[in-house]
């Protein structure tokens, strides 16, 4: 019986853990994911709303005194008063900039007469444009696809230098004793303890001689510097545990060096280039840093995002862009996880 | 011509260790030989030198007319079992099989019938489209055995290949290769530092010590007629009872006294006529050894007295313990026989059974 409620005890602090958790990890994503389709009235609004709205319940008085309309939206229990105007495409203008409500003139002419018909406040439905601050985002951060095919290029060329030369430094590590071995894999690290600005800054000179400057390819290179020596990291690991009878077998059943390495160690080792393919990516997709000093006409969509940080007064906007910037990421990170602890026949090896 | 041919072949790493020393060796078609040695004896690098794994330092090796010394594993037409069976985890049965066929740009049709057949042979038709890791260790060993079977080569090398399973598991699949090899006639080389491995599975053993050859010979020349004392340390469960002793005459029987001389009564060997062709060897220091098997026991008769120390029942037999000439001896009697700690009881040697070695060469000394 006790060892029952024990087992119920335990299972009751472990739920709450889960959610205290969850709740610290998950409550500012949706607050954020919330803010990014808040209009800009939204967003001054305080208490904030931790969940996103799809429209507003707004009453329309038409004040007889001086002619003219007054749109109340609800706050509380009560009703404010955020537009007084008698002119219909003003009005329309205030819906769409400050609300995200598209709605045309001739609509919010016969909204105003039926608040006019009556001697009270009218209801009336605004629906909001769901999407209005990520179309804006994407007309105002001039460029964004190109920006978009920027990063991408940049997260490609990133993952395909530090896996060659990230990996071939791994497995040599991995299955050759040479002298002061352990001493070359820990200074490996010391690169990564180097600021990315430092890195860049001396890098940008030779970056313009070589004629590369202001291209993703020129970002990639110094996104790889840290990167080769987390991917020899990783992957040495690795190789060091796939057995060294494995590759021999294949060559003893007739394979070359070469067959063996395609067949045998990197099908092996593939959790492994996955992984340090994802952090290869998420380096490149994330800076913007590197992207300010090494670009100018060319920038990275983290870079757009941040400028679009500082030339704005409101959050909406910029959260927006950070999640069009979080997509790709969460995309690549979902589907490669699947392949991070990569089974075979569903037993761990 | 033999089939297999090593000539003075050695080894040294580039750290200097020279793991293998000047080894020569013939084996002939079908044979299944196994190489026999402690560990760090060289019998391991021996075999990965054949299999092309570990390059050759010095000497030749040639299969069957062909000097494949310095050919890369995959030109010399051998297969392979690893200690660690080695089978690829990413690949299912029936594609670890297939694989070594595939780059013999075998046909499709060709090696399925192959997996199928050796499948069959050792028994994991059922688990073709299993992953290893879904695998017992025994079964693992099967596909491995199976993978070798399936290339059909010139040469069989085996790495103790039954040294990660369990005791028990160990004895029936030393059956089963007994019997493909029985079946197929592939010539075999199987590497052990198992004697009961390597005498059940042998047609000749090669015993090697400190990266050379100390004997080569079927298991019965190995057991009986250890030709080092090396040998006959290492043979047997327990090993032969060694002692250095000096030989003398004493009443037409041969007698042997402890070296050290601290007063251990000399242990009398049996009558001189036994033993033809001592003559030049008495008062000489010699190594004496005796297997354990080979002494007899019998009621206390003034000849050769011990006492009984320590009793090891092992059901099919018993092992004592007693000390003969200062040293301690095992001596082996058939069933589960029944002695007190401390009785005195007679030791009869038999005559026929015992080995001497030089003193400085530890080589055997032959009588004629």
């Amino acid at each position: 019986m006790s060892a029952r409620r024990g087992k119920l005890w335990s299972r009751t602090v472990f739920l709450l853990i889960l959610v205290t958790v969850a709740g610290v990890v998950l409550l500012p994503i949706l607050y954020f994911l919330t803010i990014s389709f808040a209009s800009n009235y939204e967003a001054y609004q305080f208490p904030a709303k931790i969940l996103p709205t799809f429209s507003y319940p707004a009453r329309l008085r038409y004040n007889a005194d001086t002619e003219n309309y007054t749109l109340l939206l609800k706050k509380g229990a009560d009703f404010e008063a955020v537009k007084t105007t008698s002119d219909a495409s003003d009005f329309s203008l205030y819906c769409k900039s400050q609300l995200n409500v598209l709605i045309s003139p001739p609509a919010v002419q016969t909204l105003f007469d039926r608040a006019k018909a009556s001697d009270q406040a009218v209801p009336i439905k605004l629906r909001k444009d769901f999407f209005r601050n990520y179309v804006v985002f994407f007309i105002l951060a001039e460029g964004t696809m190109r920006a978009l095919f920027n990063s991408l290029k940049a997260a490609g060329w990133t993952i395909l230098i530090s896996l060659v030369l990230g990996g071939v430094t791994g497995y040599i590590l991995a299955r050759y004793k040479f002298r002061f071995s352990t001493t070359f894999s820990t200074s490996l690290l010391v690169v990564r303890m180097f600021p990315a600005v430092a890195l860049s800054l001396p890098l940008v000179v030779y970056i313009m001689r070589m004629n590369l400057y202001d291209t993703p390819f020129a970002l990639a290179i110094v996104y790889s510097v840290p990167n080769i020596a987390l991917t020899a990291w990783i992957t040495s690991s690795i190789f060091k545990g796939i057995s060294v009878e494995l590759e021999e077998a294949a060559m003893v059943f007739g394979a070359t060096r070469l067959k063996t390495l395609r067949t045998i160690t990197l099908p092996l080792a593939f959790p492994a280039i996955v992984a340090s393919s994802l952090y290869a990516f998420l380096a490149a997709w994330n800076d913007s840093i590197t992207a300010l000093i090494m670009t100018n006409d060319n920038p990275t969509l983290a870079l757009l995002v941040y400028r679009t940080v500082g030339s704005s007064t409101i959050p909406n906007l910029p959260a927006a862009g950070a999640v069009v910037l979080l997509i790709p990421s969460l995309v690549f990170t979902f589907i490669i996880k699947n392949y991070i602890n990569q089974l075979w026949g569903k037993v761990a090896l | 011509m033999s089939y297999l041919k090593l000539s003075s072949l050695k080894k040294t790493y580039p750290n200097g260790v020279t793991a293998v020393k000047d080894i020569d060796l013939e084996i002939e078609k079908g044979e299944f030989v196994v190489l026999l040695g402690p560990s760090g004896c060289g019998k391991t690098t021996t075999l990965r030198m054949l299999a092309g794994l570990e390059e050759v330092t010095e000497g030749s090796i040639v299969l069957d007319g062909k000097d494949i010394t310095h050919l890369p594993p995959r030109q010399r037409d051998i297969s392979m079992i690893f200690q660690s069976y080695a089978v690829w985890p990413h690949m299912t049965v029936a594609e670890n099989i297939a694989y070594p066929l595939k780059l013999r740009k075998m046909d499709k049709r060709a090696i399925a019938s192959k997996v199928e057949e050796v499948a069959k042979i050792c028994k994991i038709v059922d688990y073709l489209d299993r992953y290893p890791a879904q695998l017992s260790g025994g079964q693992r060993q099967r596909v491995a055995v199976a993978r070798a079977l399936a290339v059909n080569s010139k040469l069989s090398l085996m790495d103790e290949p039954l040294s990660n399973l369990d005791a028990k598991l160990r004895v029936s699949v030393r059956t089963f290769l007994k019997e493909i090899h029985r079946n197929t006639g592939a010539t075999t080389i199987f590497v052990t530092h198992d004697q009961a491995e390597a005498m059940a599975l042998a047609d000749r053993i090669v015993v090697m010590n400190e990266g050379r050859v100390e004997q080569v010979g079927s298991t019965r020349e190995i057991y009986n007629e250890c030709g080092s004392l090396f040998t006959a340390q290492f043979m047997g469960t327990p090993p032969a009872n060694i002692q250095k002793v000096a030989l003398a005459s004493s009443r037409g029987r041969l007698v042997a006294a402890a070296g050290g001389g601290e007063g251990a009564m000399p242990l009398d060997l049996g009558d001189r006529s036994a033993f033809p062709g001592m003559e030049g060897l008495i008062g000489n220091e010699v190594f004496l050894a005796v297997r354990p098997e080979n002494i007899a026991i019998g009621e206390p008769d003034g000849v050769n007295e011990a006492s009984i120390e320590i009793v090891e029942p092992q059901g099919a037999y018993t092992i004592l313990v007693t000390r003969v000439l200062g040293g301690e001896w095992k001596i082996m009697l058939e069933g589960d026989v029944d002695f007190r700690i401390g009785q005195k009881v007679s030791l009869k040697i038999d005559p026929g059974k015992v080995m001497f070695y030089d003193a400085q060469s530890t080589k055997r000394i032959s009588l004629s």
